[in-house]
């Protein structure tokens, strides 16, 4: 009896395979932040290189329903059954349709263009906007990507982000629940960041593990003032705040803001990354406060916030505002579990998980600190915490994209912190590198892409494919080289030629990635591509949600 | 004669140095123009190889208006491996931006971390080990030379 037994194994093989979406459900994602689309078929390399092209172009559309001025995503989307969610800095939040007759127009969008009364969150119509003093351009509205979860009852779906509440103070930040199919607001959370602070709900994103939504809070005009950086726990139920979960980064003035979207580890600990201690921007503190979790990669306890280590690489003393500003990678790969980020001044972190703790380690830790030793760095460091150097804000934001033990990075390299004297655009910003989470350093580079443009978003991946936007108004699509073999090399140190006089300053001569595609789109891309069901989604600066298919 | 300063002891005198050096170079430093235009290496790349295991970037020239000096700013680059030997034409203040480095002056080897800095005499050479792959030693160097 073949049909009794296949459709239980059908079942199981659907069950087993429904682990891993199809959809995009979050900011790289899923809450491991890996940005990698594990089950693609259509995207294929030869697909992609021969037919890549835009699907649907949407524009947040002028007039009396497009919101504040502000007509920007800096956002990334998230997509759910063919649907995808943003927020704008326009303070509107959109479901836009991404596949059918009705591809690249709203399903719905939140606060409503009218209303007859105030909804269930006391919004009829206004944008979620803070009314002044935020600073863009992770404000005045929504710039934190959404999650869709299903854990609110009720609702088969629900879509949860931060952002301010015109109704309350002019903007007072929280988080938000709506319902992924009509769009009406099932509940929002106490204030987590009142206008009445220095903080807001700017970037991040909410991790979704327990039960609860995760987010932290970041400066309200960056950096005047800096602020405390605090991270939330949130009961997707009901949106009440679960007070025995408590994380802030210092006891001091100020420090430490959460910029960044944490990750959940395969155990369901939270790792957050943390920007920069007061040290840098405030005159009235010369002195470190005696909790300073600031300029860290952390992992967090997830019941209750405390620290279960602390990877701080850049001491107080030295803070010259590298913010640790983009997102950690955190999950399993061949050699173990692992969490990794790149900060501000282009280094990049790989820290173990591991279980348990609280751990620290005296060979990276200093008189007063805990600390916990990286696994590696890149480029190598021989000890941490740095004892000098060059460690400010030269722009190193976004977050990996991870396949396997294949991590693809926008990273300083060997010649991270050169400022070259008479150049005055020195720091590559622009370099993708293709990392071995797992090998030896000298094995460390797969691959380097220098990503057209100055200032590229975040990575993606599916299928060897590597999807990034930049500001030059492309979205490209590079094959990983275990797919199409490099076809040219750079030098390792991007200030030398590649050949003999790379090789003779010891440097590697390393491959290039082959372009599939450079598809032309409307305005800079700074977030994550997503990718679903064929279709790669890519949010800009300039305020629009683009669909490309082959 | 070699004179070594370490950032954790002298962080003052580094302070003071970095600061002396700084604002000559402010004083007389050109607009980013005019010091784009003294240099000869291809636009897309700002370094050459100097010799076996070491690069440089471009010169670029700071000429101090009350005396015949200039200062000559430029980077040197070390990858893995050892520059065996590099000659130092002019007295040079050298600082450790960022890697890792040891380095053999008249036979005084030193390790060297990022803050350190240290002088070079005219005519000395100078040899640099950097162990670490894929992790550049970066040495910013200011000689004093007297103007052509």
């Amino acid at each position: 009896m073949r049909t009794p037994l296949a459709l239980p194994l059908l079942a199981a093989a659907l069950l087993a395979s429904g682990c891993a979406s199809r959809d995009w459900l979050a900011y790289g994602y899923d809450s491991k932040h890996f940005s990698r689309q594990p089950n693609e078929s259509t995207l294929t390399p030869l697909a992609v290189q021969a037919s890549l092209h835009v699907n649907f172009d949407f524009a947040i559309p002028s007039g009396p329903t497009g919101g504040g001025s502000t007509h920007s995503f800096t956002a990334s989307p998230s997509i759910y059954n063919n649907v995808a969610y943003i927020g704008g800095l326009n303070g509107i939040f959109y479901a836009i349709y991404g596949t059918g007759p009705s591809r690249g127009t709203m399903k719905w969008q939140y606060p409503p263009g009218t209303a007859s009364g105030p909804d269930a969150c006391g919004i009829t119509t206004q944008p979620l906007l803070i009314a002044s003093g935020s600073g863009n351009p992770s404000g005045p509205g929504i710039a934190s990507s959404a999650a869709i979860v299903s854990g609110v009852p009720g609702h088969a779906r629900a879509v949860i982000f931060g952002a301010p509440d015109p109704t309350s103070n002019g903007g007072d930040g929280r988080v938000w629940a709506l319902d992924a199919d009509s769009g009406q607001c099932i509940w929002k959370s106490p204030v987590v960041a009142p206008t009445s602070g220095t903080s807001k709900i700017g970037y991040s994103s909410p991790a979704i593990a327990h039960n609860r939504a995760y987010v932290g809070v970041s400066a309200k005009r960056p950096d005047f003032p800096i602020t405390i950086g605090h991270l939330f726990a949130i009961n997707l139920a009901d949106g009440s705040q679960d007070t025995a979960f408590t994380f802030n980064a210092t006891n001091g003035i100020a420090g430490g803001g959460i910029w960044s979207s944490a990750a959940v580890t395969p155990s369901g600990n939270i790792v957050v990354t943390t920007g920069n201690s007061c040290h840098d921007s405030n005159p009235g503190c010369a002195t470190e406060p005696s909790v300073n979790r600031a300029l860290s990669m952390l992992k967090l306890d997830y019941t209750n916030g405390a620290v279960l280590w602390q990877v701080q690489p850049v001491p107080f003393g030295l803070d010259e505002d590298p913010d640790w500003a983009a997102s950690p990678s955190v999950g399993q790969v061949s050699c173990g579990s692992v969490a990794i980020s790149v900060q501000k001044d282009g280094y990049v972190y790989a820290a173990d998980i591991k279980t348990g703790g609280p751990f620290s380690n005296p060979a990276c830790s200093t008189p007063g600190h805990q600390l916990e030793c990286p696994r590696w760095s890149f480029p190598p460091v021989v000890s941490l915490p740095f004892t000098g150097g060059l460690h400010g804000d030269t722009r190193f934001l976004r977050m990996a994209a991870l396949d396997g033990d294949r991590l693809y990075i926008i990273a300083g390299g060997p010649a991270v912190g050169e400022s070259v004297p008479g150049h005055p655009a020195s720091p590559a910003t622009n370099r993708l590198y293709s990392l071995n989470v797992c090998s030896s350093d000298a094995d460390r580079i797969r691959w380097i892409l220098d990503v057209p443009g100055f200032a590229p978003g975040a990575p993606s991946t599916a299928g060897g494919v590597i999807y990034i936007g930049s500001d030059d108004g492309h979205l490209y699509a590079y094959a990983d080289t275990s797919v199409l073999p490099p076809t040219s090399f750079v030098c390792s140190y991007p200030g030398l030629p590649s050949g003999l006089s790379c090789s003779g300053a010891g440097f590697q001569n390393i491959g290039v990635p082959v372009q599939l595609k450079a598809v032309p789109i409307s305005g800079s891309v700074t977030g994550v591509p997503a990718i679903s069901r064929g279709q790669v989604y890519v949010a800009t600066t300039s305020g629009h949600l683009i669909g490309m298919t082959p | 004669m070699d004179m070594t300063f370490r950032r954790r002891a002298l962080k003052d005198n580094l302070r003071a140095s970095t600061l002396v050096v700084g604002c000559l170079a402010a004083l007389a430093l050109p607009p980013h123009g005019v010091a784009l235009a003294q240099q000869t290496v291809d636009r897309q790349f700002t370094h050459t190889l100097l010799a076996p295991g070491i690069a440089a970037s471009a010169p670029a020239t700071v000429r101090l208006r009350t005396v015949p000096v200039r200062l000559v700013l430029r980077n040197l680059v070390v990858g893995q491996g050892t520059a065996k030997d590099v000659a130092n034409s002019s007295f040079a203040v050298m600082e450790l931006q960022a890697g890792h480095v040891v380095t053999t002056i008249a036979g005084d080897r030193q390790e060297r971390v990022p803050g350190d800095f240290w002088t070079v005499a005219k005519g000395a050479n100078i040899t640099f080990e950097n162990p670490h792959p894929n992790a550049a030693a970066i040495i910013r160097v200011t000689s004093v030379e007297a103007t052509p």
